[in-house]
């Protein structure tokens, strides 16, 4: 156990004093010394993401021209008010919202049990937590390129070992549907998302307190009960922190629906970033892509924000 | 077992492997998470498939690397090379200037871990261990931001640096990056900071430490996995960055390496060869990035009891 | 054991709490002196340039791997350079995926470089936005006009807007022709390529064979730069003249039987796989020299990637078959946008105007940007034989609609084509649908 300090104990080699100038010290030192830290990141975070932001949100308001000097009319809410009104944005509502509730618990199961598997000692567990981690870091035209080779027509992987399975040659044109386009997108998304939750669940296992393991065990408590309420409850906070950032980061795919399906076939796979994108730099509707971000903005942080809420009510501290 | 992170010994001491003995040494018979049988063999067998998953597409990356590029075009590209060749390595690094935009990424890239592992740090410390007016509210500033997407967000931003004439500058590059990341890693890092007992900071402050010296003694070994979690994920951000870099950088030779890999897609056609060889270019630092993370912080994580 | 004294304890409180505070001054310092480093570096370049001669940026996808961007440096820029001592060209080259979003976020921001080499589609965006400046009445432009090939002239004029006129120089152009399979029209007893539309459907029967996996005619998309020369030769339209109105053209009787006969040949299993898309289709320029396509249709960029192919493929070029409206491809291209908010706009203007000379156009020809000037169509054949099927077809050419909305009316239109395609609508429906689209695309963004 930790050797606990006695507040008042007196230190070595000071004078009978030093304990008392600490403490006084000490109550100024704790208004100033927080904002001190905060300093040099809330000044930076400021100037270069919220005050960007900020305009972001502002040219939502306008019908916006992009020279300088130009004439931009304020147009109040009907930029928010055609959101709701386009066929384009049901769409890619639903799907993204189906992307979220589907790659986001999947990444986060196997990320945790690739962890677990990859805690304690095993041979070679530096080398295939690496490679686990690897799809992480590769870049996605490269991903997207070789994903669309294994679920290609003719010859593809995909389709020769389900035709192994099925006993007859498989055709399926994988990209070229709705829904079997969908499913290549959730799973190259789960594919290289399971490295980083994995890390997250590393770090977080790596802090259980082994020692209470040890008398959890040693009290007679079964593998499973140990799990249930010594190592989940443990690594709490991870979940908490892993859930809002990966519904966060679902809540924004884009990029694997661009190079996989271009969101076709006839706009069935968009996605919301896809329709903000292709509105502000193929149609040059600023405003109105302004718009959908911060829609989507607002409805993600009130989801982070309640499931936050949520997960650290229930936190052990 | 120490109550405190163990001293460093001295010089004389610090053979090969002085660390693995020493955790060895502190911790002879580790209780792991799965209790005294271990399950090795099965965990082996399981890790090794999903490692196999992961890693499969990217040994066809491989593959396709030593590839000429008209091959590739095929319908059914194998496994094996046909007609192996490193021409699309030498072309990857030789054309367009490669080798600086590597450096220059790898500059940028190293910076921005070191900004943001800093200031974050500080941030995350003030968060986990004060209480302030606004406290909560400016955390979540922080965390909202990371909810808003970035459509338009290059516009206004690439204003800003104008006025602050740090457009076609990587030390500018490096502050916008290090601005994006600070949301995740504060997130982060306040988690793991406020696990730590407040205990053995009080008894570091009795002795007369001040709050840097805590930061620094204390708390960046105890949690040393997050910072490395940081470091890793901060640098592989910066090293891909493909939009912000390319709409700010004007002049060819502070490209940086998304840059230039970009360059082998054309408006009609695409150099797939060159376009894999320098995607091998690319992984390859992120993942060293990793496995040094991972030795050089592990050290800190031997303290006795307090686990 | 007793701890040593760590350094600060030497110091009061007080002591230890000016230490933190002095580093973190220090760092923010830190960042400020990069951020003082940056400015200073960028001053001094701006007080430099100041005083010497004009110095134009110009921003271009030309490609460094092959010799398009050494060509235009050493070659055209040079010339330009020697005949205008006081002006010099700075040429940088980006990758296409950003190349407009970075020249937005400069104009944005009041740097724009002073000329880009821009996809005809974005020049009618660029206007509407202002970023493009008005080259109509430059005294220089008159006689560029008349020597401009009609089709790429026509992209350079913006009908659409407050102000319509000319808002860039044409600088390159191409268009597509029909690239025919000599090895598998031989072995189908076909003796040349098709000269009709109806014969090429005819022929296009005849040469599929589902067993080899070969299809008699490939499409590369429902897009119109994909389908309109199958539209407009057969005397369908998708636009009013001026690209004001698609109701009454996109679904008119000639569009409708047009869009028939290539629904009845997709039927009838004579087209490919690359009609109806899906990232894993099997594009024109992949098929044809592997003998899935016997016909598609293509640019002057294909010929050399097919010599670079080993076997090289057996084929010919051929013009575009006729239909009853004649023989109409599409116009593709770049023009040269002048920005308006640039800061050298007379030497930016003189420079564009050089680049519609013959001795420029000709030189980019060689390197594959076909020439837009008719004065220089000649000397390009010369030095580059396979263009002359297209320099014909450039003459007889249409120019997809020349307006801000075009991308929005393009989707609409290719999704009901794919809709149509899938058997979920009649073509006559689905055209109705997608001119409506159209009007809302054409008409809702002009402002």
């Amino acid at each position: 156990m930790a050797e606990v300090s006695t507040i008042n104990r007196r230190p070595v080699g000071h004078p009978p004093g030093a304990a008392r100038r600490w403490h006084s010290s000490l109550r100024a030192d704790r208004f100033v010394t927080p904002y001190l830290l905060l300093l040099p990141a809330a000044a930076m975070f400021a100037v270069f993401i919220v005050y960007p932001i900020y305009r972001q949100f502002q040219i939502s308001f306008y019908d916006w021209h992009i020279f300088p000097g130009a004439q931009n009319p304020g147009v109040g809410f009907s930029n928010f008010s055609a959101i709701f009104h386009d066929p384009a944005i049901k769409t890619a509502a639903i799907n993204t919202l189906l992307f979220t509730v589907i790659t986001v618990p999947i990444q986060m199961a196997l990320g945790l049990g690739a962890a677990a598997l990859l805690t304690d000692r095993l041979p070679g567990r530096g080398l295939l937590r690496g490679l686990i981690f690897i799809p992480v870091v590769t870049s996605w035209v490269v991903v997207a390129y070789i994903f669309a080779y294994i679920f290609s027509p003719q010859g593809g992987l995909a389709n020769t070992v389900i035709g192994f399975f099925a006993g007859h040659t498989v055709r399926t044109d994988w990209l070229a549907g709705k829904w079997t386009g969908d499913a290549v997108i959730w799973i190259v998304s789960i594919w290289k998302g399971v490295g980083w939750s994995f890390i997250m669940y590393l770090a977080a296992l790596d802090g259980v307190p082994r020692t209470l393991l040890e008398a959890s065990r040693v009290d007679g408590a079964r593998e499973r009960s140990v799990w249930r309420f010594v190592v989940l409850p443990a690594i709490r906070p991870t979940t908490a922190f892993v859930t809002v950032l990966l519904l966060i980061g679902a809540s924004q795919v884009w990029i694997q629906v661009f190079l996989l399906t271009q969101g076709g076939p006839y706009g069935s796979t968009q996605v919301l970033l896809g329709v903000a994108y292709t509105q502000a730099f193929t149609n040059f509707q600023f405003s109105y892509a302004a718009a959908i971000a911060s829609v989507m903005a607002v409805v993600v942080l009130a989801f982070s924000i309640v499931n936050l809420r949520l997960m650290r009510r229930g936190a052990v501290r | 077992m120490s109550a405190v992170p163990a001293e460093r010994p001295p010089r004389h001491q610090r053979g090969i492997g002085w660390r693995r003995d020493r955790q060895q040494q502190e911790m002879p018979s580790e209780p792991g998470l799965f209790g005294v049988r271990s399950w090795t063999r099965t965990r082996f067998v399981i890790a090794c498939l999903f490692a196999l998953v992961a890693v499969f597409p990217l040994l066809y990356m491989v593959s396709l690397s030593f590839q000429p590029t008209n091959e590739i075009l095929q319908l059914h590209p194998t496994l094996i090379p046909s007609h192996p060749t490193t021409l699309n390595y030498v072309q990857a690094w030789t054309e367009n200037d490669f080798s600086r935009f590597f450096f220059n990424s790898m500059g940028v890239a190293l910076a921005t871990v070191v900004v943001t592992v800093v200031f974050a740090s500080l941030a995350a410390f003030a968060f986990a261990r004060y209480e302030f007016p606004f406290k909560e509210v400016i955390f979540y500033v922080f965390l909202a931001a990371l909810a808003v997407p970035s459509v338009d967000l290059i516009i206004p931003q690439y204003i800003l640096m104008a006025h602050l004439r740090l457009t076609n500058s990587l030390p500018g590059l490096v502050l916008l990056y290090s601005s994006e990341n600070l949301p995740f890693s504060i997130f982060l890092l306040r988690g793991f900071f406020e696990a730590i007992p407040k205990e053995l900071e009080e008894s570091f402050r009795l002795e007369g430490a001040g709050t840097l010296r805590v930061l620094t003694r204390l708390i960046a070994p105890l949690s040393a996995p997050a910072l490395a979690v940081v470091a890793v994920f901060t640098f592989n951000f910066a090293w891909e960055e493909f939009v912000i870099a390319l709409t700010m950088i004007n002049k060819a030779s502070r490209f940086t390496l998304p840059i230039g890999l970009n360059f082998f897609i054309g408006e009609h056609t695409t150099q797939w060869g060159p376009l894999f060889a320098g995607s091998m270019f690319a992984t390859v630092p992120s993942i060293l990035v990793y496995v040094i993370s991972q030795r050089w912080f592990r050290r800190g994580v031997s303290v006795g009891g307090i686990r | 054991m007793q701890r040593p004294k760590l350094w600060t304890q030497r110091r009061g409180p007080v002591g230890r709490r000016l230490t933190t505070l002095t580093l973190l001054g220090a760092a923010c310092c830190a960042s400020g002196v990069i951020a003082a480093a940056a400015t200073s570096t960028a001053s001094a370049a701006t007080a430099r340039a100041a005083t010497a001669p004009v110095t134009l940026q110009f921003w271009s996808t030309y490609n460094k791997a092959d010799k398009e961007d050494s060509t235009f440096v050493n070659v055209v820029i040079k010339r330009f350079e020697k005949l205008h001592p006081d002006i010099k060209v700075v040429s940088s080259t980006y990758p296409y995926a950003d190349l407009l979003g970075k020249f937005l976020a400069a104009s944005a921001a009041g740097d724009p470089p002073d000329l880009l080499r821009s996809d005809i589609q974005w020049v009618s965006q660029l206007a509407s936005q202002g970023v493009a400046q008005n080259v109509g009445s430059l005294p220089g432009f008159a006689a560029i006009k008349a020597n401009t090939l009609p089709g790429p002239l026509a992209t350079t004029y913006v009908a659409t807007g407050e102000s319509p006129g000319y808002y860039a120089f044409p600088d390159d152009t191409n268009t597509q022709a029909l690239f025919w399979n000599k090895t598998l029209f031989a072995a189908a007893g076909i003796s040349g390529p098709p000269k009709t539309l109806s014969q090429m459907y005819a022929d296009a029967a005849k040469l599929t064979v589902p067993s080899k996996q070969q299809f008699g005619l490939g499409v590369d998309g429902t897009d119109i730069w994909n389908v309109a020369p199958y539209i407009w030769s057969a005397g369908g339209e998708f636009t009013s003249p001026k690209y004001k109105t698609a109701t009454g053209y996109m679904n008119s009787s000639g569009t409708v039987s047009a869009v028939t006969s290539l629904v009845n040949l997709l039927k009838a299993g004579d087209i490919g796989s690359d009609f109806q898309g899906g990232a894993s289709a099997v594009s024109g320029e992949e098929g044809f020299p592997k003998g899935e396509y016997a016909m598609y249709i293509d640019g002057p960029w294909a010929v050399p990637t097919y010599s670079a192919d080993n076997p090289k493929p057996d084929y010919g070029i051929a013009p575009f078959p006729s239909g009853s409206a004649g023989s109409i491809s599409t116009v593709g291209g770049e023009d040269i946008v002048v920005a308006a908010g640039g800061h050298h706009k007379t030497a930016a203007d003189e420079f564009a105007e050089y680049l519609d000379s013959n001795y420029a156009q000709d030189a980019m020809a060689s390197q594959g940007d076909m020439a837009t000037e008719v004065s220089a169509a000649s000397g390009e054949v010369k030095a580059t034989p396979y263009y002359k099927v297209f320099v014909n077809q450039l003459k007889t050419a249409k120019v997809r609609a020349v307006s801000a909305g075009y991308s929005a009316m393009d989707s609409a239109w290719s999704n009901e084509l794919g809709a149509i395609l899938a058997g979920k609508v009649s073509v006559q429906g689905g055209l109705n649908i997608a001119a409506v689209q159209g009007n809302g695309a054409l008409r809702g963004i002009t402002p």
